[in-house]
This record gives C-alpha cells, sequence and structure tokens, in this order.
C-alpha cells in the first residue's frame, strides 16, 4: 500500500519524472548489487520526497466518514426540528397515557362490579341455574355465572348423559337395539342418574317397536316397582294395553287401563288410558 | 483515475441510508413500570391509590411493613391500610400492618410470603414457607394452608366461595411462578428454594394423613348415604305394593 502512494523524484536528462517509491528502492538495491556509485544528488532527492507529510488512504476514509456522519446527524436535526415530529410523539404519549388511566378506571369498575354481583350469590345463597331459563330473569342467569355446584365435575353424571344422548341418537335413526344397549347402560350403571327413568321409557319403545314383547313386560313390571309416582310409567303401561290389545286381550287390557285411571293423577296419562277404554268397549 | 475514485467513494457516503430502530419516547417519566391513578399516588402517599403494571414487568411497592410485587398486568389498590388484590400475579413479601383482601377472601395473611393467583373463574393461593391464614367471605372461619401447599377458591356454592381440598405446590410449578416475581438476587432465591424444600416434605406428610382422614370420611358419608337410599327404597317398595299386586294380578305376570 505503501508501495504504490508514495513516489520519489528521478531526474532524466531534459525533466523531473514521477516514479514510484518501490522503483527508487529498486535502483538503489540494484546499484548496491552492481557496486555502481550512487549519485548523490538522487540519495538528496530521495530523502526529501520520503520525509515530506502525505495524506495515507486511511485518513482519508476516516475524513470522509466523519463528514458524512455529521451531514446524516444534521440533517436528522434538521428534518426533526422543522417537521413536528417530536410534537407528535409527545402528543401520542400523552394520549397513551390518557387510555391507559381510563383503562385502570374501567379495570377498577368491573371489579366492583363483580364483587358485588359475587356479594349477591352469596347473600342469596346458591342460585339453581336450571330454574333460571327464561328471558325475564336475565340479571338472574348473569349473577348465576359467578356460581358453581361444585369443582369436580361430576364424572358419572356426565358418562351417563352421554349413553343416555347417544342412547337417543340412536332411537331418533330407529336403530332400537343399538339404542336399547345404551340405555340398558344407563339403567344398570348409573342407577341414581335423573336420566334413569326416561332411558326405562324408552328402552320399552325400543322394546315395543322391536316387538320384544316379553322383554317389554318385565321392564314395565320394573318401572311400576320402582317409580310408580312417575308420569312416563303411566306410558309405559299403556303401551304394554296396546300389545294386549294386539293380541286380542280385551279384558286384560281394559282392565290395565282401569288401573291406569286409578293411579295415576296426570290429565295427560289418565285420558290416553279412557280413550283407549272408550275404543275397546265400542 | 484514483483522484475520480476518491471522489465517487466520497458521494457514496452521502447517499449511505442508515436505519436506526426508533425509541419509544418515556410515556410515564416517573414509572416506566406501572401506572397509578391518581399520578404519583404512591410517592405523594394519597388515601386511596391504584396501580397497575405494564405488560411484560413487574412493580415492587415497598412501604412501611408492606412489600408487594405486581406481575404483568396486575392491579392492585391500596386504601391507606387495606390492600385489594384486583387481577393478576402478586407475591407478598411482607404485609405488617397491611390487610390483603381480594374479590373472594375477606382477609389473607402470612408472617412469611405468598404468592397470589387471579384467573377467569378461580383465584389460587400458593403459601411458600409459612402459614398462610385466609377466610373467604360468607365463611366464618379462617383456613390455615400448610407451608409449600396451594388451595383453589373457585366461584361461588351453596356454602359460600368453593375451595378445593390443598394440594401440594410442586418445585417446577412454584419456581416457574416464583422466580418471575422474586425482586431480590439469585443467592437469595436458591436459599429460599432450600428451605422450601424442607417444608415441602414437611408438608407432604401431614397433608397425606389429612387425604387419608378426608377419604375416611368421605367413605362413612357415602355408606350412611347408600344406607339412607336403601332405606327409603325399601319404604317405597313396601307402600306401592298395593298398586304392583293389583297390576301383576289384572296382567297374570305371575
Amino acid at each position: 500500500m505503501v508501495s504504490t502512494t508514495r513516489h520519489c523524484m528521478t531526474r532524466g536528462r531534459h525533466q523531473s519524472v514521477s516514479v514510484p517509491l518501490n522503483r527508487c528502492q529498486a535502483y538503489f538495491a540494484d546499484a548496491l548489487r552492481k557496486k555502481r556509485p550512487i549519485k548523490p544528488k538522487n540519495i538528496k532527492i530521495f530523502q526529501q520526497l520520503a520525509d515530506k507529510p502525505y495524506m495515507k488512504s486511511q485518513v482519508f476514509i476516516v475524513f470522509c466518514l466523519t463528514i458524512a456522519v455529521g451531514t446524516f446527524q444534521a440533517f436528522k436535526v434538521f428534518e426533526t426540528h422543522f417537521s413536528g415530529l417530536n410534537e407528535l410523539k409527545r402528543e401520542k404519549s400523552i394520549l397513551q397515557a390518557h387510555i391507559e388511566h381510563k383503562e385502570l378506571q374501567y379495570e377498577l369498575a368491573s371489579y366492583k362490579l363483580l364483587e358485588m354481583q359475587n356479594d349477591v350469590a352469596l347473600a342469596m345463597n346458591l342460585i339453581p341455574k336450571k330454574d333460571i331459563k327464561s328471558d325475564q330473569k336475565y340479571p338472574l342467569r348473569r349473577l348465576a355465572s359467578v356460581t358453581q355446584t361444585s369443582l369436580s365435575p361430576g364424572y358419572l353424571m356426565q358418562l351417563a348423559k352421554r349413553h343416555f344422548l347417544k342412547g337417543k341418537k340412536l332411537f331418533r335413526a330407529k336403530r332400537y337395539d343399538e339404542a336399547n344397549i345404551e340405555f340398558t347402560k344407563v339403567i344398570k350403571e348409573y342407577s341414581y342418574s335423573v336420566h334413569v327413568t326416561e332411558s326405562y321409557f324408552l328402552l320399552i319403545e325400543g322394546l315395543y317397536q322391536s316387538h320384544r314383547y316379553e322383554e317389554l313386560i318385565g321392564h314395565v313390571d320394573k318401572m311400576v316397582s320402582l317409580y310408580p309416582e312417575s308420569e312416563l310409567t303411566g306410558y309405559s303401561m299403556l303401551r304394554l294395553g296396546k300389545i294386549f290389545e294386539y293380541q286380542d286381550r280385551q279384558e286384560e287390557a281394559s282392565g290395565l287401563y282401569k288401573t291406569i285411571m286409578q293411579s295415576f293423577k296426570e290429565h295427560d296419562v289418565v285420558r290416553q288410558a279412557r280413550i283407549s277404554l272408550r275404543a275397546i268397549q265400542i | 483515475m484514483k483522484t475520480s475514485l476518491r471522489v465517487f467513494l466520497f458521494f457514496l457516503f452521502f447517499t449511505l441510508e442508515v436505519r436506526v430502530k426508533a425509541q419509544q419516547l418515556a410515556t410515564y417519566p416517573n414509572d416506566l413500570n406501572a401506572i397509578e391513578l391518581p399520578e404519583n399516588c404512591l410517592e405523594k402517599q394519597s388515601a386511596i391509590c391504584a396501580v397497575k403494571s405494564h405488560t411484560g414487568t413487574k412493580k415492587s411497592i415497598k412501604k412501611n411493613g408492606l412489600h408487594l410485587v405486581l406481575g404483568s398486568n396486575s392491579v392492585v389498590e391500596i386504601n391507606q391500610k387495606q390492600i385489594k388484590l384486583i387481577k393478576g400475579h402478586f407475591l407478598v413479601m411482607e404485609n405488617s400492618g397491611y390487610s390483603l383482601s381480594t374479590r373472594k377472601l375477606k382477609s389473607l395473611s402470612t408472617h412469611g410470603e405468598l404468592l397470589y393467583e387471579i384467573s377467569e373463574e378461580n383465584s389460587t393461593v400458593y403459601a411458600i414457607n409459612d402459614h398462610v391464614y385466609l377466610q373467604t367471605k360468607g365463611d366464618l372461619e379462617k383456613l390455615m394452608l400448610l407451608p409449600a401447599t396451594s388451595l383453589v377458591i373457585g366461584k361461588v356454592g351453596p356454602k359460600g366461595y368453593i375451595t378445593d381440598f390443598p394440594l401440594l405446590t410442586t418445585y417446577r410449578k412454584l419456581i416457574q411462578k416464583y422466580s418471575q416475581l422474586y425482586p431480590s438476587t439469585k443467592q437469595d432465591f436458591l436459599a429460599q428454594m432450600h428451605v422450601y424444600r424442607n417444608n415441602w416434605k414437611v408438608s407432604g406428610e401431614k397433608l397425606g394423613k389429612l387425604y387419608k382422614d378426608n377419604a375416611d370420611l368421605l367413605i362413612a358419608q357415602q355408606k350412611a348415604a347408600d344406607l339412607k337410599r336403601k332405606q327409603s327404597k325399601e319404604w317405597l317398595l313396601k307402600t306401592n305394593q298395593g298398586l304392583v299386586d293389583l297390576f301383576r294380578q289384572k296382567n297374570y305376570i305371575k
């Protein structure tokens, strides 16, 4: 790098010629090797030129960079000063602070509302969620959203419900045999489930549709034993009466209808039994 | 030639575009970690002061006898000597002379440290190296949590707030939550965890006994319920025998 930028002057016959430094060095080296005398004027010229100050390329680059950075900075200062960006940024930060203050106020208000809801729910004791389905009771339902019956999910009840719903779906699809398996599961494995009575009823219906009358009678018997007060038991007995009618056992059917009329208070069941009885008598 | 190259290079420096990521201006000149309502209320010692920490930051509040650390995006309300934990995660380092309360808890206190976590549905209390005393709203009795245990507080139930059985808090779970809020040095934290390990063993044994007692109680209750159900079934069978007999007689079943 140095050899390409430094120059020494060597004099020609008529004028001074600028030659690179390495050529000067080569001149001296060659003279020494060939034991040729070196002209004193050449030594003097070389020494003068070697001592002469010059600008290195690194200095030049640094100089350029300094100018560039300085100008860039000056430009940025100039730009921000006249564009109003600082003002906008300040406004933005003020607005942001304002929004966050409002958000905090909102959170405090929400907390107070929720706390009040909880306190009211506590004071009212537990609100049974199933009783507040109507639209008129919207505030109550909102209040009930903070209530819970238990932390445990009640897996068994959930399972029973799942089997029952599956059975119902199969029943609707007229796949009675498969539906009956699900209803039997609910009856046998989850005997404390709220779906047992309905499962019995649908099982009886499924058996009726599958023409499995012997099993049907057994299940109606069980239903009468376990849930004599249920309306669904009345309907199951009506179904049994129909079987007797198909089998031409008219007297037994009429006896059954009379039993239903005596034992049940539900209007629909009694009315159905009465209609069926009249049909037999006619 | 070389001179022209230099001039060209010099010119190039001016065309160079330097892109620098803009630094956001400080919105809160006093505290970058939190927002206070009213402004600077902690410093001014206002009667009521609400503090909210920003997302991704934690805020440490130190007063006489109180050292509370707020996790990311947490809200607390300080009303003279009453502190309401409103939203988020909290680490209570010291609370002598101050009463802590939440939406679900009437009081919460400890001589050591505790973590309190508020989520959408449940709130969880973590006792770290000392007992924690808490009283849910609507409950007359205070509950005591053993060190290294946690308690989940659910929604409103038939008898006040539903609380689960206390659980032993695992290292991994606690370290994850505790380290996020711990305000002191790494050495202090390790010392705390060393104490925690010993507490964890002791509490594990005590909780085991409690679980056993509770299981025995549940079994006894279940047996009593089964017996009652059996008795009522028998009574039902007996009372409806007349109807059953009539049905069977009419239908020639037996």
